[in-house]
């Protein structure tokens, strides 16, 4: 397989890369049709509370507001053709250097969440279905779904009240290294913690219903090796899916722990920028994480193609 | 195309080398001032702010021709002293000696007409124009028939005159706002677009570091002694949530801290911390905007009906816990310096009357609609108004929403109803008459109730241009009555602030405009973390 | 159906059918507004107290189920229709199906949720059809997401190729044998997803969408008060409770109802 495999990956890849540039145009051209729809001029954001009509004819001119639809998309495809995003109406400043200051502070603060949601959710699924019925399988679910029962910014002000406030361990805000990341990180991660040990739980006991694991039992092997081998792997799909797309939601989705917690990622940046009605920066966000997220699926598939043969990443027939 | 992918790639390497590598110091600077932001600047270049937030960072780095001492008069800035012609046309300004550039060169008089001309050309789409619009020759610069304003003349390096073309008496004071700073010309070119996020002034302070929606750090300006700062530095925090900013206070990481309206009470019984309070009535006035463009609310019987439904009293001392002054009219006390007759327009809570007001005018039942922005406090104080009109028979819908669509419904004037609130740029009765009432500034330079009034608009217009401070008292006086009596706005107060600082926090204070303070006064005794 | 699952069933919707005859029930107004008893703790007049304006909590979580409740409901039936659909559709007919479906999911997904959100509370009429709306726009692409991972496992196994060549039109493998064995993952997201509604739901009331005010739903309730967290928790508490406890009946009730699909698994 391996041979065989790694040449329809490099084909995969190259393919979805190729699909990549068309689905940022038709993002673009999706997001730019939306903004257009929203009401709330971003002229008036700028101008503030006192502006001559002058002024702001003016400014609209400057950022060719005034232009038809078609000419101001042109205008930005062009932009992007030049390799940036262009700047922001309010601050001047460079969006593609933003976006480039805050995308690793989003990432890190995904993959921290992770770090702490991947082991914690899979051991707890584990334990919830092959330890069934047991009183620590109900505890363990209990929690579980308390977990994505709880308000995000509830679990988020709790800790902070109690581990800053109360404790004095942890700073409350800030954008920075481990000590900052704990809090914000530790609030993404209850909620994908509880979903992932869910979705484990389910895949695994499914898992364990099926022919081939009926087969290899039959033949007498070890439970230990059954669980390890057969039952896990072949669970790790759904689980596989659950962390592509809590990671994918971090991206964007984060803004309420982000801004709780102060930390400087996209999901804020972008949210001021729908705010201020600031189109370059959330054009600029869009491409970004749809970027990353098209890659994120690359990615997910890719495991998929090595960890269970049966779904093999073939060239578009069924 | 390509490049694009290109730079998305770059983007993705850049993110992966940050997030192995980047560990951002975990520790406060130490002899740095801590402060918080409610939001980010939304850019530095004095031309183009708007916002509270990012003139608060300019007045640090940024100076004027003139400032504002604490009793709000005119005092010397980068202008050592100046004379206004007897005709109040030309305004003669002697600068300093050696006031620097943080470049190190000399600021001239050519710099402040340079900085002008620049807040005044197209280009630039500065949404302060107006500041300068009385000079004499603003209008031809501007539409292209000249290449300077003829107003504006570098008599010599350190002399400098401005000519306006009508006597206007609140220009020496819209000198002192955040726009009027001047700019080295070099660095705004170097800088191009850029100057907004590196600007480069004359302030006690330098720009260290912006990083947007995380914290603004500014260090001293070590050639600054007009006279020199305590501080070494200054820390902004950008903390949109009120609790974290709270938590942040408490734990020590924050020195000054203006207290939110969740926190007050708090704070006001903490004793340790009561002693550490000031208070600063701002000069502000919070309104209820009624818009009266069209019916029903084009019949002042109605508007006035709704200013006696409410009880505004009790809302402040109850739910606003007592933060502020009730308003008389839309000119804070501290800027009016006349008596208002105070018998011309609804002040007391009336709801008899109000209710028989709408039943006599055949108003039962009807619907209004009130905008507020998205704001806590607005959709609360909203929500207080709607029960209080229910009791007077009408019914209020209400519209929350956010900022920029908000701002464009009331520009526009979508709503019936509006809540809203004016802070002074400049310490002027002028500042709360003129681009509010007069129906020269409908719409988006301030009028958004449209309230249009020929008598008020001529005795704003007498008192601007008046150089005789009893004639420009009368006219405003009379102009404020009329507009008490026509109910344009329901006044609701002027809201005072508290700032509370941690003790080792020495020589703090408040001041009533945003950009009055320096970072000058502010000293730390002692690190404490 | 285990008397167990129902138990919760019936807990949520006593709570919605209360909240419906909640006019009739000797109750605060919750829109009514007591300037003189802002911020009462849970007492005798109050058993939930007051908030900020003196409104009565106990009444106001009372008439929030209807909103709360309904919102996540309708969302999550119609994100769950749409994406299991369009999940199916893709996993099973793969090729051109499989490639536009997954295209315009992660398009959607790709998306920042709340600027869709956004739009579409605006393009609507604000109030509480666009929050659903909303919802569901954002949230069948997780279903799909999860249905075509789960249908392209299952279409591996024997019995499915058994089915076919037993001459199965190609609906009636995807509906009769196929799709029982991915009930089970779609009602787990279900049970997640409304859950996650209700707490979505209020983030849209923070951004001022949704529902206007003054109705009460519960979000709106926790995002007003949250910052009075420190001096008066039970403006926070209480509706955050019944957020959580609804969300707890909802995902166990989908746990339960889990488990009665077992016996049609192969």
């Amino acid at each position: 397989m391996s041979a065989c495999g790694g040449a329809t990956i490099r084909i995969y890849i190259l393919k979805r890369i190729l699909v990549l540039v068309p689905l940022l145009i038709s993002v673009t051209f999706v997001s730019f049709c939306l903004l257009k729809t929203l009401p709330g001029d971003p002229v008036y954001s700028m101008v503030g509370e006192r502006a001559t009509p002058e002024a702001i004819e003016s400014i609209r001119k400057e950022i060719g507001s005034d232009r038809d639809f078609m000419s101001q998309y042109a205008g930005y495809l062009g932009l992007l053709a030049g390799g940036n995003f262009g700047r922001s109406y309010y601050s001047n400043r460079d969006v593609l250097d933003d976006i480039a200051a805050k995308l690793p502070n989003t990432m890190k603060l995904a993959l921290a969440a992770m770090a702490i949601a991947i082991p914690c959710g899979l051991a707890a699924g584990m334990i919830m279905a092959y330890r069934r019925g047991s009183f620590i399988e109900r505890i363990a679910g209990m929690f579980t779904i308390g977990g994505v029962s709880l308000p995000v910014f509830w679990v988020g002000l709790m800790a902070m009240l109690v581990f800053s406030l109360e404790l004095r361990l942890l700073p409350p805000s800030g954008t920075g290294g481990f000590k900052f990341i704990a809090l914000p990180a530790l609030t993404l991660a209850v909620p994908a913690i509880s979903t992932l040990a869910r979705v484990a739980a389910a895949s695994i006991e499914e898992s364990m219903g099926l022919q081939f694991i009926r087969t290899a039992r039959a033949k007498g092997l070890s439970p230990l090796k059954i669980a390890i081998f057969h039952v896990t792997k072949n669970a790790l799909i759904p689980v596989v899916t659950i962390i592509g797309l809590e990671f994918g939601s971090y991206l964007s989705g984060a803004v309420v722990t982000e801004t709780i917690f102060g930390w400087d990622g996209i999901g804020r940046f972008a949210m001021q920028g729908i705010i201020m009605r600031d189109y370059p920066v959330i054009m600029g966000c869009i491409i970004t994480c749809t970027a990353v997220f098209v890659v994120m699926n690359m990615l997910t598939d890719i495991i998929y193609h090595y960890i269970d043969p049966r779904i093999r990443i073939h060239d578009g027939k069924g | 195309m390509p490049r694009l992918t290109f730079a998305l790639f770059r983007l993705a390497g850049l993110a992966l080398l940050f997030s192995i590598t980047s560990c951002s110091p975990e520790n406060r600077t130490n002899d740095y001032l801590y402060c918080r932001l409610n939001s980010n600047p939304s850019t530095l270049d004095p031309a183009l702010i708007t916002d509270v937030q990012a003139s608060v960072v300019a007045a640090k780095l940024f100076n004027g021709l003139v400032g504002l001492d604490a009793g709000l008069n005119v005092v010397p800035d980068i202008a050592e002293r100046w004379e206004i012609s007897p005709d109040g046309l030309t305004y003669r300004f002697r600068l300093k000696r050696g006031f620097l550039f943080a470049n190190g060169r000399e600021v001239t008089a050519h710099d402040f007409k340079y900085s002008f001309e620049r807040l005044l050309a197209t280009a630039t789409k500065s949404p302060n124009n107006w500041i300068f619009e009385n000079v004499e020759g603003a209008r031809a610069f501007r539409e292209g028939r000249a290449d300077e304003v003829g107003g504006l003349k570098a008599l010599g390096p350190y002399d400098f005159e401005i000519r306006i073309a009508r006597p206007f008496s609140p220009f020496l004071k819209m000198l002192t706002m955040t726009p009027a700073y001047v700019v080295p010309r070099e660095a705004v070119i170097a800088g191009g677009p850029d100057f907004a996020s590196h600007p480069m002034g004359t302030g006690p302070y330098i720009l260290e570091e912006w990083a947007p929606n995380r914290e603004v750090v500014l260090k001293r300006n070590e050639r600054y002694s007009n006279p020199a700062a305590h501080l070494k530095g200054i820390v902004f925090r950008i903390l949109p949530e009120d609790l974290t900013a709270f938590t942040e206070f408490e734990l020590g990481n924050l020195d000054i801290f203006q207290i939110p309206a969740s926190a007050y009470s708090k704070l006001r019984n903490d004793l340790r911390r009561k002693q550490y309070i000031e208070v600063l009535p701002g000069l502000n006035t919070y309104y209820l905007g009624l818009n009266t463009s069209r019916p029903p609310l084009d019949n002042p019987a109605l508007r006035r009906a709704i200013a006696f439904a409410i009880d505004r009293k009790k809302i402040l001392e109850k739910f606003y816990e007592g933060r502020g002054r009730l308003a008389d009219g839309p000119v804070p006390d501290a800027l009016r310096s006349w008596h208002l007759d105070k018998d011309r327009g609804p002040v007391e809570f009336n709801p008899v009357l109000a209710r028989q007001i709408v039943a006599d005018n055949g108003f039962s039942g009807v619907r209004l609609k009130l905008y507020v922005a998205a704001d806590q406090e607005a959709v609360d104080i909203a929500e207080i108004i709607q029960g209080y009109l229910a009791d007077a028979g009408l019914t209020i819908t209400i519209r929350q929403l956010e900022w920029s669509s908000y701002k464009q419904a009331i520009n526009n004037g979508e709503p019936d109803m509006f809540w809203l609130n004016w802070w002074a740029d400049y310490p002027d009765a002028e500042n709360f008459l003129f681009p509010l009432f007069h129906s020269a500034n409908i719409g988006p330079a301030g009028n958004r109730t449209r309230y249009a009034n020929k008598e008020v608009d001529r005795l704003i217009e007498l008192g601007q241009h008046a150089t005789d401070p009893a004639l420009r008292n009368r006219a405003y006086c009379e102009a404020e009555e009329k507009i008490i009596a026509d109910v344009p706005w329901v006044f609701f107060w002027h809201k005072t602030d508290y700032v509370v600082r941690q003790p080792w926090v020495e020589g703090l204070k408040v001041y009533e405009i945003y950009n009055m303070d320096k970072g000058l006064d502010v000293s730390l005794r002692r690190r404490n973390y | 159906m285990t008397a167990k699952g129902k138990v919760y069933l019936y807990l949520v919707l006593f709570m919605f059918v209360l909240s419906l005859a909640a006019p009739f029930l000797p109750l605060h107004k919750p829109e009514t507004i007591d300037l003189d008893s802002l911020q009462k703790p849970p007492g005798f007049a109050h058993p939930f107290g007051t908030d900020h304006k003196g409104r009565d909590i106990f009444s106001r979580v009372i008439y929030g189920a209807k909103i709360s409740i309904g919102i996540a409901l309708t969302a999550a039936a119609a994100a769950c229709i749409i994406g299991s659909l369009a999940g199916l559709a893709a996993g099973y007919c793969g090729g051109m199906t499989d490639s536009v479906i997954t295209a315009v999911v992660d398009f959607t997904m790709s998306f920042p949720a709340l600027l869709l959100a956004i739009a579409i509370s605006v393009v609507l009429p604000p109030g509480i059809h666009s929050a659903m709306i909303a919802l569901s726009a954002t949230g069948w692409t997780s279903f799909a997401r999860l249905m075509r991972g789960k249908v392209l496992t299952v279409r591996g196994l024997s019995f499915v190729d058994a089915a076919r060549a037993a001459g199965c039109s190609d609906a009636r493998v995807l509906f009769i044998h196929i799709l029982p064995n991915c009930l089970r993952v779609a009602f787990v997201m279900m049970g997640i997803k409304l859950g996650g509604f209700i707490l979505a739901e209020a983030t849209l009331g923070f951004l001022g969408l949704g529902v206007q005010p003054p109705a009460p739903s519960w979000g709106a309730m926790i995002s007003s008060s949250r910052a009075y967290i420190l001096t008066a928790p039970w403006t926070v508490f209480f509706p955050g409770l019944m957020i959580t406890a609804t969300a707890f009946c909802f995902n166990l009730y989908a746990e339960k109802l889990k488990e009665t699909c077992d016996n049609r698994m192969p």
